[in-house]
């Protein structure tokens, strides 16, 4: 199909369906297209759950199923015999202290979710503010923001998160600001040359010239207009963050017992692997299907945003 | 001849002939080509009828405005569109052989062999990973299954044919290497390696400079002085066509609106899009530009915009736009048919004898036949007449 | 172009030192007692002579700039220090561990390569068919499945399952263990580590493979609209010529760099995949040894990682000229 038959059809759908296809990239445009992507909003839908999950946990299944503390002494030690195989008393089974895995499962859900959004809020924040200053003063800033990233970009991110935990001791909150020092640089980057293709636009000009102050600039027009690759990166991003405590976790040098975090369950389910591989799996399964869904929805924001690169 | 099966304005109903029987000597034949584009949105009828043929050595000029369907016709010959997507009926028939629905295999040997094509812009038609050089010969070894040395002879011949200076060293260069000027005559280069009869050159001098465009015209006059081939002149530059062209052919919504020698279209055109076009571009060839009405001597653009391919207008695509539709007209229900109104001049238009009742020394005056028109509405005989024209047409309301 | 290649080594230098340098920094101006980990780990009294003893040895008792610079003097004579767990060179470490991860790293892109390209191929010239949405959508789902997710999925099936159900001999494989001995650097020389091989090499190009079947579709679409595309179809070439001999050409060179930087981050970032198969790679051993607080192996291993991706990098930007020759003129 010609470039203009592929415009010309994008544009009578939008018409036909009621959206303003003088705006694409308004909100409700926005959502039209991104409904088309199936995936997509499935995936929606179990962030969705998810997030419930998260919230509403306690209402689902008692703290102390999860994370143990009957016996004082030792306070990873759950109610029931160890590795049991799922049933109707316990649905995923109970892992090698006798917790029940269901119960660590859906407070997993928390942490993960907890890791995941907090990193990302603070790595976009960090990395918009840089980027922004990178891409509109230039000169030396730019050229600063741009070596630091090169040259953290060049060190592997998970040989740098492990360091990093080591050094700064292993608990969520140094998780969080790991992962969140990680990774703002990617998004720096990208807000930066959207800046940077924004700046030499016309209405920035015109907006000088009545006289709007720098910051008036970036904070009015520049940053709500760069912002689209953003929110995409952003989205991703949440489920790298996740991918990334799992990891640290699953290593040995993320969360520490009794942390109901998926990787930490993943790693002690591979010594059962032979014999009860559900103690591994059901962590893993809900781990995949949470990673699969913010990539999922991250790629049809992308492709909701800009139309022109959907085929 | 029957009308077609499909819904749309009713065509020709010509009892006369088409100009693709007219031509002495044609080498290629179209006979009511329509290529439809099914899109979600409906469907667009790039080229809705055209029917023309070229003769052994011809230059003909295709002319229209951007969506006229001047350059699908163009890429329609050698079954250049998408497949799915592109549905094309009628009949094109190359020295007697069907093209239309023709395997794959019989269109490949006459593509590049027989017809070739020119190209718009040759920095994005040219492979830019490939030298220039190796895209010539690689015609040459398919073609004529040539040996490697010999394509390459042959392909810095071809070089230096187009006059292109240091054509050994040329060869092994990339496209982005040669300037714009260069970069089209390589592309003419490439198309005339295996000789063929037939050059399509779809916009060939859009792109480029003035002076250049001169050079490249002179390089193609001069390749078909040497080969006798003829050629198929897209573009929307009048320019161009005043100096290069035999006879020319002006589309509108895809069809063929008027079709006569260079000076006819020019001086004599037939048919008020013609006419209207003519006034709308600067000339060189007359005192200040168009005397009309108030004779202010400015530039006189067309009223309007082209229509939409998808839902054209209903009679004559023109008449939305056109200066005589005045009353009674037929324009808006009955699709003119492309009739003969001199020796080797056809047109569409209901109005086409009268049109030289007012001719200027740059055409018809539009305005002066309209109000005559428009005189003699009311008048019992024209409007008879009127309705003699839509009932040769075999009058078919049209839905839309 | 020499030009070229030399301005760009000269940009990598920097970057490595300071990214070293940075690490130095990290692991040395921190908490923690190299001390203790030399002599066995926390509990242990350590008597004030032994500690005197070992702080002189690694220079621990000299101002950390003066360490910085015994450090660097060190690597740039080839010595990498030595472990602070078992007292054996870095260096003899880094040439047990960084030849099996380069061997992991290539199968891996060989499998990356050939699935990944041929899928992307077949799935843009079937565009829409079953097979094509098929495609799509599985490789949006793999492209996200973490590598220990695939590789205990593998495991199971077939290095667990396999022996229990009973499948054919050539489908079980080994859960883990780096074959001994290889046939011409790249291939192992026995059955069982072939056995070893397979499936870590699956699970690490799994996502990857993915990857580059999206954008080789995406690519050869991109690349089949072209307009020379066009005038290659317009000049009566074969569809087989047009798709292979011009449209792929175009289409493999932005493949060809991403396959080339994935080299570059495999070697380094295998180290999930490392540990899930107990394979004796860098990735495995950098763990280890941070999880330990062994700086100088950490450190030692860390450097040839950033240094050999930093040459892929530099090697692909090189190759790129070759391939594209729109950039050769760029400079």
């Amino acid at each position: 199909m010609t470039a203009i038959q592929e415009e010309l059809e994008a544009d009578a759908e939008l018409v036909h369906e009621g959206g303003d296809s003088a705006d694409p990239s308004g909100f409700a445009d926005v959502w039209k297209r991104f409904k088309r992507n199936k995936l997509a909003v499935v995936g929606l839908v179990i962030i969705g759950l998810l997030v419930f999950c998260a919230l509403f946990a306690p209402l689902i299944v008692k703290l102390e199923s999860a994370i143990g503390g009957v016996s004082k002494l030792d306070p990873e030690v759950g109610t029931s015999p160890a590795r049991l195989p799922p049933s109707a008393q316990h649905w995923f089974g109970t892992d090698k202290t006798g917790r029940d895995l269901f119960a660590r499962v859906i407070y997993g859900a928390r942490i993960s979710l907890l890791v995941g959004f907090s990193s990302v809020i603070l790595a976009t924040t960090i990395g918009v503010v840089l980027g922004a200053a990178a891409g509109y003063y230039g000169r030396w800033i730019d050229s600063l923001v741009m070596r630091t990233t090169d040259v953290a970009l060049a060190l592997p991110y998970i040989v740098l998160a492990i360091a990093l935990v080591v050094v700064f001791g292993r608990s969520l909150l140094t998780i969080i600001l790991v992962l969140g020092a990680l990774g703002w640089m990617s998004d720096a980057r990208i807000f930066r040359s959207s800046i940077i293709q924004q700046k030499s636009l016309e209405y920035v000009e015109a907006a000088r010239a009545i006289g709007c102050s720098d910051r008036r600039i970036i904070a009015r027009h520049l940053v709500p207009n760069s912002i689209q690759p953003v929110i995409v990166y952003a989205t991703l991003g949440i489920g790298t963050a996740i991918l990334s405590e799992a990891a640290l976790s699953f290593l040995g040098v993320g969360a520490v017992e009794p942390t109901p975090s998926w990787g930490l369950m993943i790693n002690h389910g591979r010594a059962a692997l032979r014999s009860d591989p559900h103690l591994l799996f059901f962590p893993a399964a809900f781990l995949a299907i949470t990673i699969v869904a913010f990539t999922a929805v991250g790629d049809g924001l992308r492709d909701a945003l800009d139309p022109k690169l959907k085929r | 001849m029957s009308t077609t099966t499909d819904e749309s304005a009713p065509t020709e109903a010509a009892d006369g002939p088409s100009p693709a029987q007219a031509a002495t000597d044609p080498v290629l034949v179209v006979e009511d080509l329509r290529v439809h584009f099914e899109t979600d949105a409906g469907t667009v009828k790039a080229v809705d009828g055209m029917s023309f043929a070229i003769g052994a050595g011809e230059t003909v000029a295709l002319v229209g405005e951007s969506g006229s369907g001047k350059s699908v016709t163009g890429m329609s010959l050698i079954g250049l569109l998408p497949k799915p997507v592109a549905h094309t009926t009628g009949s094109i028939r190359w020295k007697g052989q069907e093209l239309v629905g023709a395997s794959d295999d019989v269109i490949r040997k006459v593509r590049g062999r027989e017809i070739s094509m020119i190209f718009q812009d040759a920095l994005t038609a040219l492979n830019p990973v490939l030298t220039v050089g190796r895209q010539i010969s690689e015609m040459v070894r398919v073609h004529l299954g040539a040996s490697k040395r010999d394509a390459r002879a042959r392909a810095i011949e071809m070089l230096e044919a187009v006059g292109i200076p240091e054509p050994k060293k040329r060869f092994d260069q990339y496209p982005h290497e040669f300037s714009g000027g260069m970069r089209q005559r390589a592309m003419i280069a490439m198309a005339i390696s295996c000789d063929p009869q037939l050059i399509i050159a779809d916009e060939p001098t859009t792109a480029l400079d003035v002076t250049v465009q001169a050079q490249v015209l002179e390089v193609l006059a001069e390749i078909q002085e040497r080969t006798g081939a003829a050629v198929i002149l897209v573009t929307h530059d009048l320019g161009v066509v005043a100096g290069v062209a035999d006879r020319v052919m002006v589309m509108y919504a895809g069809r063929q609106v008027e079709t006569a020698a260079t000076d006819d279209v020019f001086y004599r055109g037939r048919h008020p899009y013609t006419v209207g076009l003519m006034a709308s571009v600067p000339r060189v060839d007359r005192d200040g530009v168009v005397a009309d009405d108030d004779g202010t001597g400015r530039l006189k653009p067309i009223d309007g915009q082209p229509p939409s391919l998808l839902h054209p207008p209903s009679g004559c695509s023109f008449h939305p736009r056109c200066e005589l539709r005045g009353m009674p007209s037929p324009c808006g229900t009955v699709d003119p048919p492309l009739l003969e109104v001199a020796p080797g001049h056809w047109s569409a238009c209901h109005f086409a004898d009268r049109l030289i009742e007012r001719a200027t020394e740059t055409g018809s005056d539009l305005a002066a036949v309209a109000a005559a028109i428009e005189a003699q509405a009311g008048d019992p005989e024209a409007e008879a007449a009127a309705n003699r024209i839509a009932e040769a047409a075999g009058i078919e309301e049209d839905p839309s | 172009m020499l030009g070229y290649a030399i301005r760009r080594v000269a940009q990598a230098i920097p970057v490595v030192f300071l990214a070293i340098s940075l690490l130095f920094f990290l692991f040395y101006v921190l908490p923690g007692d190299p001390v203790t980990i030399i002599s066995g780990g926390t509990g242990r009294n350590i008597p004030e002579a032994t500690r005197q003893n070992i702080e002189e040895k690694y220079g621990f008792d000299d101002p950390i700039p003066v360490q910085f610079v015994n450090y660097w003097k060190g690597v740039l004579t080839g010595d990498l220090g030595t472990s602070y767990r078992t007292g054996t060179p870095v260096w003899e470490t880094v040439k047990q561990v960084a030849p099996n991860s380069i061997r992991l790293a290539l199968w891996a892109l060989m499998l990356e390569a050939v699935i990944g390209i041929g899928v992307g191929l077949v799935s843009s010239v079937k565009r829409y068919s079953f097979f094509d949405t098929l495609v799509t959508l599985t490789t949006t789902i793999a492209m996200a499945i973490p590598v220990f997710v695939t590789g205990y999925l593998l495991i199971y099936f077939f290095a667990i399952r396999s022996f229990q159900d009973g499948w054919p001999a050539w489908m079980r494989m080994r859960s883990g263990g780096t074959p001994d001995e290889w046939f011409l650097f790249i291939f192992p020389a026995s059955d069982d580590g072939w056995r070893k091989l397979i499936l870590p090499a699956i699970a690490l190009a799994f996502v990857q493979i993915a990857v580059i079947a999206r954008m080789m579709r995406a690519t050869m679409l991109e690349t089949i609209n072209t307009d020379y595309i066009r005038t290659a179809r317009a000049k009566g070439l074969t569809e087989r010529a047009v798709v292979f001999r011009h449209g792929l050409r175009n289409a493999l060179i932005p493949i060809v760099t991403l396959i080339g930087l994935d080299f570059g981050t495999l070697v380094g970032a295998a180290v999930l995949t490392e540990t899930v198969f107990s394979y004796n790679g860098m990735g495995s051993a950098i763990v280890k040894a941070a999880q330990l607080r062994d700086v100088p192996v950490v450190l030692g291993l860390t450097m040839v990682v950033v240094i050999v991706y930093l040459f892929v990098n530099l090697l692909i930007d090189l190759s790129y000229g070759m391939l594209d020759p729109r950039i050769r003129y760029e400079d």
